[in-house]
């Protein structure tokens, strides 16, 4: 457990040191600036539209840009063979792929936080100026728990990938499918319900099926426009998809570990 | 208790390779010992096998027939890994790191901490000539300083073991020098040297036996002190094996 936390500990240092982190820095810089342009020309609702720009930030920029931070270190320790000198040091091969999942992890929540911390006075401050709709701080704040659960998975995704091949644009094709995949499934899914679907060829039926039961439906942690206007928001619901998350991305992790312990690290 | 502190018996590797690629055999029946306290040089030409040795020494990938023991256990034990050190060839260390940062987590790796660490870490940054650049991103470090950082990190803690991939790559002649002190004074104090360089010169220094390889196979062994220029014993054994195959 210490060696992984070594390696955690320097995954975060890695990651405060990379340029997308600064990118983001300087896009959350100007969003922060955008926040009372975007108030002076919001006619109604201004707690949600603010709420839904901020949330929206953090869920598209800071997410892809943060994912981009993830796929480039992992890139650097597959190509530039920075792997076969960390694994020849005194750790664990689990050690390399926990303490991986864990530093990532640590620092984009870190980063969700910052975001949403940083955004938040301006929301309070301008829903207080203008209340013209309700503003659900707590809901805010439970947000990122989510953005954190979907991106947990994606982590677990990219060490499952680096365990799996020794090519860092297929992991990284296999995150960026996964993704994809997982926000869109739900959709598809449901399109196979309707006239249009049912008269689909059985080849792409059986094909959206196995899709559905094997990549994560990130659909559900997408819960914006729930906690911008307080609606269809069931305890149970939440609990339970965050249980999923949790244990899929965990499954996934397990899954990257056993296939690690047995990669021929070229 | 065993002298013995590296054994390889009877390795053999095959590269599947890639798709519509044939398989490549990269190590052949390769076996040799590495006693305590000795400097053991491997060298063979470009994808003679030298690199696959010692990856299969390192538990980077697994043989497909025959046995390796470090310090006679698994290469894989943790504890193994605690006992040896390893210098890549052409190190690419993480860059987003200084020179001290590097230092202080291998150091924390290899069990040490606070004061010792700290010790350690000014120690050989002095030695190996980084002691006013161990603050400096690695990413902006010439070849010369990331080599000279790799063999502060090779050496740090006193290692039993000391796995050393063309470690003079990149190395001005003073460089090269204080190399040759450094695995001279580790020697000194108990360590064990494997070698692998190009430079037959920098081997027949440094080492006390040699063993040649060539196209995944071992040719021979020789004693440096044995042999007059360690040169015109190489190329003669590879001109001998190509002439009888």
């Amino acid at each position: 457990m210490k060696r992984a936390r070594e390696i955690a500990k320097i995954t975060f240092k890695q990651a405060l040191r990379e340029r997308s982190f600064y990118i983001i820095l300087v896009l959350l810089l100007l969003a922060m600036v955008g926040m009372p342009v975007l108030y002076s020309f919001t006619m109604f609702e201004i707690p949600r539209i603010l709420t839904g720009f901020a949330l929206s930030f953090a869920n598209s920029v800071v997410l892809i840009l943060l994912l981009f931070l993830i796929l480039g270190l992992i890139q650097t320790d597959l190509e530039r063979k920075t792997l076969q000198y960390v694994i020849s040091l005194p750790i664990r091969r689990k050690d390399y792929i926990v303490g991986r999942y864990v530093g990532f992890f640590a620092f984009s929540a870190f980063l969700i936080y910052l975001v949403l911390v940083l955004l938040f006075p301006f929301i309070y401050y301008f829903s207080r100026v203008r209340p013209d709709a309700p503003f659900y701080a707590g809901y805010y704040f439970l947000y990122g728990v989510f953005l954190l659960i979907e991106i947990q998975i994606l982590v677990a995704f990219a060490l499952f990938f680096i365990s799996l091949t020794s090519r860092a644009v297929v992991s990284m094709f296999g995150v960026v499918g996964t993704y994809v995949v997982g926000h869109t499934i739900d959709e598809v899914s449901e399109f196979l319900r309707t006239r249009m679907g049912t008269n689909m060829p059985a080849f792409s039926k059986v094909i959206i099926n196995i899709a559905r039961y094997l990549f994560p439906n990130l659909a559900l942690f997408d819960l914006k426009t729930n906690f911008i206007y307080n609606v269809g928001i069931n305890p149970t619901f939440l609990a339970l998809s965050a249980v999923y998350g949790i244990l899929y991305g965990l499954v996934v992790l397990c899954l990257a570990v056993v296939l690690f312990e047995r990669k021929e690290i070229l | 208790m065993s002298d013995k502190v590296l054994e390889l018996k009877g390795i053999y590797k095959t590269y599947k390779g890639e798709l519509f690629e044939r398989p490549f055999r990269a190590l052949e029946d390769i076996s040799f010992e590495i006693e305590k306290n000795k400097s053991f040089g491997l060298i063979g030409l470009n994808g003679a096998g030298k690199s696959t040795t010692i990856k299969i020494i390192l538990g980077l990938i697994f043989p497909d027939r025959g046995e390796v023991k470090v310090f006679g256990k698994s290469p894989f034990d943790e504890e193994v890994k605690r006992r040896l050190s390893y210098l890549p060839e052409s190190p690419n260390f993480y860059e987003n790191l200084n020179g001290v940062e590097l230092l202080d987590w291998v150091g924390r790796l290899r069990g040490l901490s606070g004061r010792r660490l700290r010790e350690e870490i000014e120690k050989w940054l002095f030695k190996v000539g980084l002691e006013k650049d161990g603050g400096k991103l690695i990413k902006k470090y010439s070849r010369g300083m990331v080599q000279r950082l790799g063999l502060a990190q090779a050496f740090i803690g006193n290692p039993e073991l000391v796995i050393l991939d063309e470690p003079l790559n990149g190395l001005d002649p003073l460089g090269r020098k204080m190399a040759r002190d450094l695995i001279a004074e580790a020697l000194d104090n108990g360590a064990t040297i494997f070698f692998t360089s190009h430079i037959l010169e920098d081997i027949e220094k440094i080492c006390d036996r040699v063993c040649i390889i060539h196209r995944g196979k071992i040719l021979k062994f020789v004693e440096t002190k044995e042999v007059e220029s360690l040169e015109e014993e190489f190329i003669k054994t590879l001109e001998d094996y190509e002439a009888s195959s």
